[in-house]
């Protein structure tokens, strides 16, 4: 038997050598491996370094170099004997492949592709066969020589593991589970999301000293799941043309703003069992768990690997924390979940807004920068002090540190303008003359990361009085008992996102705006709570802004007011969505359908055709639902058929979508929210991203291409507002056949109005071949026409 | 050097309204207008004059001292190129017909806004044609 393995793998690595054609050479660096492959095919070697790309290397002369020698039988003309190891090898039916190991030879012969891989671990040499390049399927374009990369690893205290790798700056988590448990998806969103990732499905663990992982492949598979969630992601898949494929798959490198991390820190491995729950959670599990899933789902991958594999992995196992992923309905509240469980940093802005305050400064700062959690950023908004606060703060050397100026404008915008300015995940307050307990940001940290569900915390303080308590007749005494609010900002603790679904402080009140923001965040039924615990000093001297009574009453009447007039409103809500139509074709049909699948449904659809010559009725037969109104009415452009579409709307608030567009399904429950909670907006718009639409050609991709990544979208199809407040602006202008929404905003602004921006993505705004710019001169002049008249405006504003 | 402009219009839309002119660059999301004697010198830069060309015209057309038109070009061109509205190019580009109608001098001044910058840095337009919106390619 022994004699057989030599002799053909004697045969196979000459047939190589006997190899006529000029070779192609290209270098890859894993770690300390460094890799050469040597091909006699351009074609071949353009497809199988594809996924290396992020590798490349200039040369290979380390001392650990490997020799991967790669052909085909159609363009060298070799033909190995295969008849020569058949009753010798091991045969595995489940694959049909042909396997052995024997010394330092290893190898793989799948009678089905033709793909053989021979390792030579002793002369650093591989050999990898096919009989012709058009037999080489998807899964090997996407993950190449995967046996001898096996084999090598080996050799070398590495494991090629079947699993993904997440993470964040520089550490992360092997995502480990059996086929169809979910990786690709989950690792891929999580990327998509801002997260790193340094391999899908394959990935290199290096067990030497602190396991880490290195990256093999660029590749990530696509489940075509994904692509109806995310339809941007169509335009990457690698193996688009291939007809009935379960999966595709896509390179990392090609989508604009990503690219893959080459090597992470391992900090333990998460495991996705395919298990759904109602609520995601992670659970801490025994590592026997994760070493029966990754070893046999590895093994499944890589029939014929060597024994020493499971050794490597019991290892990589025993030193990590082993977390099963229960993964729940929603993908956006999974991938949210799985980004706080892997950011190891998470940091938190404190915001300490400041106006003439100086003499109480420096010991709110101090008791900041002495918190026993330090990953924070202080940003102090000197909010047009007179009193040397400049001075003072330029002094502190703490690197934490940040000064904003701004001219005086109150707590409230002071507080914003540090918001707006914040890069943490978390942010807490601290008022001037309020001093933190070191332990404050450590508690609610902790606190908020054990209970997500609860995004804002507050905690308990001591109140301390300068003087006698009588000189404070403003504070609230029930029965000689002092009681004061928990819900102060120098207590508050939440989660950044808050303010995305509530918006900031209200910049109308300079007292009580605390208050208001307290009250929207309830009204919106975000989950508060109080650290048991006393985690501040409360100040109360002479120049507490809420001793103002006066204003303070009269804020607090009318934040009550607003939060009744918001709940009554919430309480009969009806949108009416528009869709103005000129000769729709089916994409019409998923626009609808994206309307229809909202998480807050839609009160009506009104479909407005703007004297469509095909019948729009017919090519909605296949959606009943009694929502759908159409209406039709002689062709006047579109600006003309959304306000064709406001005059028989009649919900109170509006939303638009251009008929080949789609909505993201929480787009109206996510619009719709912010608009009732935060009172000092009257539109709300969201972020895009443009997908090409499956029938446009790649001369259309050529020449029309866009940066693909989240984008401001300013547009019709994410504007969403109150019906009253449409019709306060007016209507589109019907004259301009483009640029009618600059021209509406404008009036818009004229008005004092303010709209805002939320930071999801809500609408998938489709590129084809009929929406490509400014293509007609007389448009063109429209469109700088309309600038001229709010340059105008803006004249006349001024006089 | 003579130095001339070029304008790249897929990019830069410019329309004349009454005497001063809107400018829009798609890819800053800027907008401009020029009074009227800042849009004289655009329409000369517009014309395929070269820098010394735009000069003299400038010179004639309002009775300058050479000084004061060299700085009054200087002004709007250093602007043009700065903003990206306009590249310098050693070719001379097609020449058009200059303008006739000059009003009365007064110093040229270009006001920039930025207020629709992220509408305008995002394509706004939804072409509408015969077709429909949208319409499929039937070659394909």
């Amino acid at each position: 038997m022994n004699s057989n393995i030599i002799t053909f793998s004697d045969k196979l690595r000459k047939s190589f050598t006997d190899i006529k054609l000029p070779q192609i050479v290209k270098n890859i660096k894993i770690g300390k491996l460094n890799i050469r492959f040597i091909f006699f095919n351009h074609v071949m070697a353009e497809l199988m370094t594809r996924p290396f790309q992020h590798l490349t290397s200039d040369s290979c002369d380390d001392d650990i170099c490997f020799t991967i020698f790669a052909a085909d039988g159609k363009s060298t003309g070799i033909s190995p004997g295969f008849e020569l190891i058949v009753k010798d090898g091991t045969y595995s039916t489940q694959n049909q492949n042909l396997y052995f190991n024997h010394g330092n030879l290893h190898m793989l012969h799948n009678t089905l592709t033709t793909i053989s891989s021979l390792v030579d671990t002793g002369s650093h040499e591989a050999f990898y066969y096919i009989t012709s390049l058009d037999e080489l399927p998807d899964y090997e374009k996407a993950a190449p020589f995967r046996m001898i990369f096996h084999w090598i690893c080996i050799q070398y205290n590495m494991n090629l593991i079947h699993g993904s790798v997440i993470g964040e700056n520089e550490s992360g988590f092997l995502v480990a589970g059996r086929g169809g448990a979910g990786k690709s998806t989950i690792s891929l969103l999580s990327f998509i999301n801002g997260g790193k990732l340094l391999g899908d499905d394959y990935v290199i663990i290096d067990n030497e000293t602190c396991p880490t992982a290195f990256s093999l492949y660029n590749s990530i598979k696509v489940n075509p799941d994904i692509v109806n969630i995310y339809p941007f992601l169509d335009n990457y898949l690698a193996n688009r043309t291939s007809k009935g494929y379960d999966k595709g798959y896509l390179f990392a490198d090609e989508i604009p703003g990503l690219s893959m991390s080459v090597s992470l820190k391992i900090n333990g491995i998460i495991m996705l069992t395919g298990e759904k729950t109602s609520t995601p959670r992670f659970n801490k599990i025994p590592g026997l768990k994760a070493l029966s899933v990754i070893g046999s789902s590895t093994v499944f991958q890589m029939p014929g690997i060597n024994k020493n594999f499971l050794g490597g992995i019991t290892k990589l196992v025993g030193k990590l924390d082993i977390h099963e992923f229960i993964i729940g309905p929603s993908i956006n509240e999974n991938v949210r979940l799985l980004t706080d469980f892997i950011n190891t940093t998470p940091l938190i802005s404190v915001i300490l807004p400041v106006f003439n305050g100086s003499e109480r400064l420096t010991a709110a700062v101090d008791s900041v920068l002495s918190q026993t959690y330090e990953n924070f950023e202080l940003i102090i908004i000197d909010d047009g002090s007179t009193d040397g606060t400049e001075s003072i703060v330029g002094n502190m050397t703490d690197i934490r540190v940040k000064y904003i100026h701004q001219t005086n404008k109150g707590p409230g915008p002071a507080r914003n303008n540090g918001i707006l300015n914040s890069s943490g995940r978390y942010i807490a307050f601290l008022d001037h003359d309020d001093v933190w307990f070191a332990d404050k940001l450590e508690r609610q940290l902790s606190f908020v990361k054990h209970h997500p569900e609860f995004p804002v915390v507050y905690c308990n303080h001591n109140l301390i009085f300068k003087g006698p308590l009588e000189d404070y007749p403003w504070i609230q005494k029930i029965e000689g008992e002092v009681r004061y609010p928990h819900e102060i900002p120098s207590g508050m603790f939440l989660d950044n996102i808050v303010f995305d679904r509530v918006g900031l402080f209200n910049p109308r009140y300079r007292t009580a705006e605390d208050s208001d923001l307290h009250l929207r965040i309830k009204d919106a039924g975000i989950n508060i709570t109080v650290v048991d615990d006393v985690l501040f000093n409360k100040h109360i001297h002479g120049g507490n802004i809420s001793q103002n009574i006066q204003s303070n009453r009269h804020n607090v009447t009318a934040l009550l007011a607003e939060s009744i007039k918001r709940k009554m409103f919430a309480a009969k809500l009806k949108v009416s969505v528009i869709i103005p139509v000129y000769n729709p074709d089916e994409h019409l049909i998923s626009c609808i359908k994206s309307v229809l699948s909202q998480t807050l449904q839609p009160y009506e659809i009104i479909v407005a055709d703007d004297g469509s010559k095909n019948n729009v009725r017919e090519s909605l037969a296949e959606i009943d639902d009694p929502r759908i109104k159409i209406y039709r009415q002689n062709n006047k452009g579109i600006s003309g058929a959304r306000n064709f579409g406001i005059s028989k709307s009649s919900g109170n608030i509006l939303a638009f979508i251009d008929c080949d567009d789609i909505w993201v399904e929480q787009k109206l429950e996510l619009q719709v929210e912010r608009l009732v909670m935060d009172s000092s907006i009257q539109a709300v718009f969201g972020y895009i991203r443009q997908f090409y639409s499956p029938e446009v050609n790649m001369d259309y991709r050529n020449k029309y291409c866009f940066e693909d990544k989240p984008a401001k979208g300013i547009i019709p199809g994410t504007l969403l507002i109150k019906k009253d407040d449409f019709m306060k602006v007016g209507q589109f202008n019907e004259n301009l056949r483009l640029g009618e929404l600059f021209d509406w905003i404008h009036r818009f602004k004229k008005l004092g109005f303010n709209y805002a921006v939320i930071p999801d993505i809500v609408m998938y705004r489709r590129l084809h071949y009929n929406n490509n710019g400014i293509l007609n001169k007389k448009d063109r002049i429209d469109f700088v026409k309309t600038f001229a008249q709010i340059i105008k405006d803006k004249k006349n504003e001024k006089v | 050097m003579n130095e001339f402009y070029k304008i790249d219009r897929d990019v830069t839309l410019s329309e004349k309204i009454d005497d001063d002119t809107v400018v829009i660059n798609l890819s800053t999301g800027c907008y401009y207008n020029f009074n009227a004697t800042a849009s004289y010198i655009w329409e000369l830069a517009c014309c395929g004059l070269s820098k010394d060309e735009i000069n003299s015209q400038y010179t004639a057309a309002f009775h300058l001292s050479t000084k004061k038109a060299a700085s009054d070009v200087d002004l709007v061109i250093n602007t043009m190129v700065s903003d990206s509205l306009a590249d310098t190019t050693d070719e001379k580009p097609v020449t058009c017909e200059l303008p006739t109608d000059i009003a009365a001098y007064i110093v040229p001044a270009i006001e920039k806004f930025d207020d629709m910058q992220e509408m305008l840095l995002l394509d706004p337009i939804h072409e509408v044609t015969e077709k429909g919106w949208p319409y499929k390619n039937n070659e394909q």
